[in-house]
This record gives C-alpha cells, structure tokens and sequence, in this order.
C-alpha cells in the first residue's frame, strides 16, 4: 500500500507539474500545496469503503475546485482583467482556467444528474466528469489560443468548457439508448 | 500588496520591448498613469520600428496618415497617434492624448482627408475587437477657408475598452507635423503639475511609455494596482487548480481500496 501511495503521488505529482509547465508563474509554494492536497487525497481515498460515498466526494471536490477557480477568475486575478498585457504562456494559463472551471461545474452538475437523476452506474458518471475535466482542460486552451489569439472572451470559454460536459453527457444518453 | 507609487525607470527595462515577458510584468496591474501635460508628442519610437505619423497639409486638405510597424517578433505591438497636449497657461488645452489604432502592419489611418468641417471616424483594431478608437477631428475655424499654418483642428477621442474608455479632446497645432523636441516644449513640461490619466489601458500606457523612454524616466510616475481582492483571486483560483489535481489522486486511491476489499471479502 505504501509503494501504491508513493507511485500515485509522483505520478500526480508529475502531472500537475505537466499541465503547469508552462505556467511559469507556478511557485515553490503552490507544488507543495498540491504535493500535500495529493498526499491527503490519497489516503483518504484508501479508506473510502463505498463507492457512493466515494462518488458524493469526489462530486463536491470537482464541483468546489471549479467554483473556486471561477471566484478567482471573477474577483480579478491578474492575468484575468481584459486590460491585462498577458505574456503568451500566461495568456495560455488564463484561458486553461476559464475553460477548467466550465468544464469542472459543467461535469459537476451532469454527473450528478446522471447518477442520482437517471440512475446511470456509477464509473459512467465518473466517466463523465473525467472526460468533461480532460476536454477543456486540454483541448480547448490549445484551440482558443490558435483560434482567437488575444480576442478572448469569458463567457465564451466558460461555455465552451460547459457545453463539453453537456455535449458528453447527451453522448452517454444516446449512447445508452443505442445500445439499449 | 501596496499602493505606493514607483518611479517607472524605463531604463529598467530595456530590453522590454524584445523581452515579452520584462514587458508584461511592467504592464500588469498598473492602476493609473500620472505625468506631466505637454510630454506626449513624440511620434516614433527608439528604435523606429514605429514610423512617423505624418500630418501633410496642403492648400486645401490635410491628410491623416497612419503608420506601418513592421516587426514580426511581438504579439501585441500597437500603432499609436500620438498628439501634443498644451498647458493651458499657454492658451491651448491641457491633457494627454495617447490613442492606439491598431496592431501589427496593418495600416488603420490612411489619407483620411479633412475637406469639410468634420471627420469622424470609428477605428476598431483588427486584434481587440473589443476596443474602439473613435476620432472626431474638425475645423475650428470657418471650414470653407483654406488650410494655412495658422488653421488649427479640434480633436475629441475616445478610445473604449472593455472596462474602461477614455476621451481626450483639445486643439491640434500645427506644430504637430514637427515631432521633434525643442527647448520650450522641454521647459514648460517640467513647470507643469502632473495630470492623472485614469483608468489607462495598458497598452496605451504602452503607447507612452515606449514614446517617450528618451525621458520619461524622471517625468512619469505609475501607480501599481494591487488590490487586495485580485489577490484572494489568485489564491482561490491557485487552490482549485491544486484541487484538481489531488482529486485524480483520490479517485485512483479510492478504486485501489475498492478492488482491495473486493479481494479480501471474495
């Protein structure tokens, strides 16, 4: 158990320093925070014995990670003003943000519709959340920064990051209807 | 985490306008602009890679034209106009103008020609669509009068953003279509109380700034905008990221005790 706690926590360890490469504005004290939330999580999760309960979790954790990057986003981190002078990597860093945080409440709200609402197993709601995570976390920044340049706008890529999970969670629909 | 006002030493940063990044962490939260009435009129930069903004008069028309940069090594570089402001000791109103037309090669003001009394003109910068330039220039005089050196034109300009706008008004002189320093201009900028720009956009600062680096050193003082709340926003959004990343840790741990007991109870 503690060789598993030790390869989960470099391995997320190793991602977060991934998607954070290029925001350089990263410190010191932000990868320790993250080090211990991982740390923390982890054991937690050791001693999760229902998957339920696991899954009301990690609901309110995403969903409260995405609400607190859109308070920040709203109550002006740098880098977020539209008169801000971004340096390209940071505007990389907003835009990742904006759209995380749709994608995050987005999820949030469809997984839990999906489990709790339309009874879905359980791993499909987690599927959705990942995949609503990964889509705008990933993909879109690389879209919008190639598309639109410095011409951003908010609300256009909370909801872009929005409508993924959205747009995800009608594929599991009809993806359950198809199959029956 | 104060508001203290620094001295802006361009000299700091010199490399500012190759190093992308120097020049970002200048810009960024800078609240407003104070300098003195009168300094802005310079019409090239440094290193002229901004050329003139010409003002051509001839008996009967004066032509705008606006100016090419022709560097392919930044994001954002903003075409600019810049326009004396005068003391009003002097007779002639006080006040900066600074206005940014526009980005890169594109040119945004091309022999736009005063005829009649007006010009107006509504200029959107091809990489903000979200920021405008409106340009009111007219004949203080009677128009129907031919264009001399003694004709002279009122500007209103509003430049808008998304947040703020700002509008400048005031008489162009024909001093304008000289953009070099002289002796009077020199003297009575450093007589002059300093006015406050509010609300200044940053690359309109960076407008001013990168025009008037031959001496702006000891002229300009800005004010650097740290708001407590921009802060907490940035510890809050920080947070949720590192959140993001932990719950990836919990969900793999939380599968990894489940086929544990799954395991041990089969």
């Amino acid at each position: 158990m503690i060789l598993f706690l030790i390869i989960l926590v470099l391995l997320f360890s190793g991602l977060s320093l991934f998607i954070e490469r290029k925001a350089k504005g990263k410190t010191i004290f932000w990868y320790i925070i993250t080090l211990s939330i991982i740390l923390i999580l982890s054991l937690v999760g050791l001693y999760f014995k229902s998957a339920e309960k696991a899954l009301y979790f990690i609901l309110f954790w995403f969903g409260g990670c995405g609400v607190l990057i859109l308070l920040g986003i709203i109550l002006g981190f740098p880098g977020y003003r539209k008169s801000d002078f971004l340096h390209p990597d940071e505007h990389i860093r907003k835009i990742l943000r904006i759209s995380m945080s749709g994608g995050l409440i987005g999820g949030t709200i469809f997984s839990t519709i999906l489990y709790f609402g339309l009874h879905f197993p359980l791993y499909i709601s987690i599927v959705e959340m990942f995949l609503s995570f990964f889509f705008s976390e990933v993909f879109l920044p690389v879209i919008f920064v190639k598309s639109s340049g410095d011409n951003y706008a908010f609300l256009k890529i909370f909801l872009t990051g929005f409508t993924i999970s959205l747009s995800i969670f009608f594929m599991i629909f009809a993806a359950k209807g198809l199959l029956g | 985490m104060n508001n203290k006002p620094f001295n802006a030493k361009i000299s700091d940063y010199k490399n500012w306008y190759t190093d992308q990044k120097s020049r970002c962490d200048f810009f960024n939260d800078i609240e407003r602009i104070e300098t003195s009435p009168g300094g802005i009129f310079c019409g090239y930069d440094s290193d002229k890679k901004v050329s003139n903004i010409e003002i051509k008069e001839t008996k009967d028309e004066v032509i705008l034209r606006g100016s090419y940069i022709n560097t392919n090594e930044e994001t954002i570089v903003p075409v600019f106009i810049i326009f004396k402001a005068y003391n009003n000791d002097t007779g002639v109103k006080s006040g900066n103008l600074s206005v940014v037309f526009g980005t890169e090669t594109q040119l945004l003001i091309d022999e736009k020609i005063i005829k009649d009394r007006e010009l107006h003109s509504t200029i959107y910068s091809p990489l903000f669509s979200d920021r405008s330039v409106v340009l009111d220039l007219y004949r203080e005089d009677d128009p129907s009068s031919p264009v001399d050196r003694t004709t002279k034109f009122k500007y209103h300009v509003k430049y808008s953003a998304v947040g703020s706008s700002i509008e400048f008004s005031g008489v162009l002189s024909r001093d304008l279509d000289n953009f070099e320093y002289t002796d009077e201009l020199i003297k009575w900028k450093k007589d002059i109380k300093p006015v406050t720009i509010k609300g200044i956009n940053s690359d309109m600062l960076y407008a001013i700034c990168k025009l008037n680096n031959k001496w702006l050193d000891d002229n300009i003082t800005v004010k650097k905008n740290y708001p407590w709340l921009s802060y907490f926003g940035g510890l809050l959004a920080n947070a949720g990221c590192a959140g993001i990343v932990g719950a990836g840790s919990f969900l793999c741990s939380a599968a990894y005790g489940a086929i544990n007991t799954y395991i041990q109870t089969h």
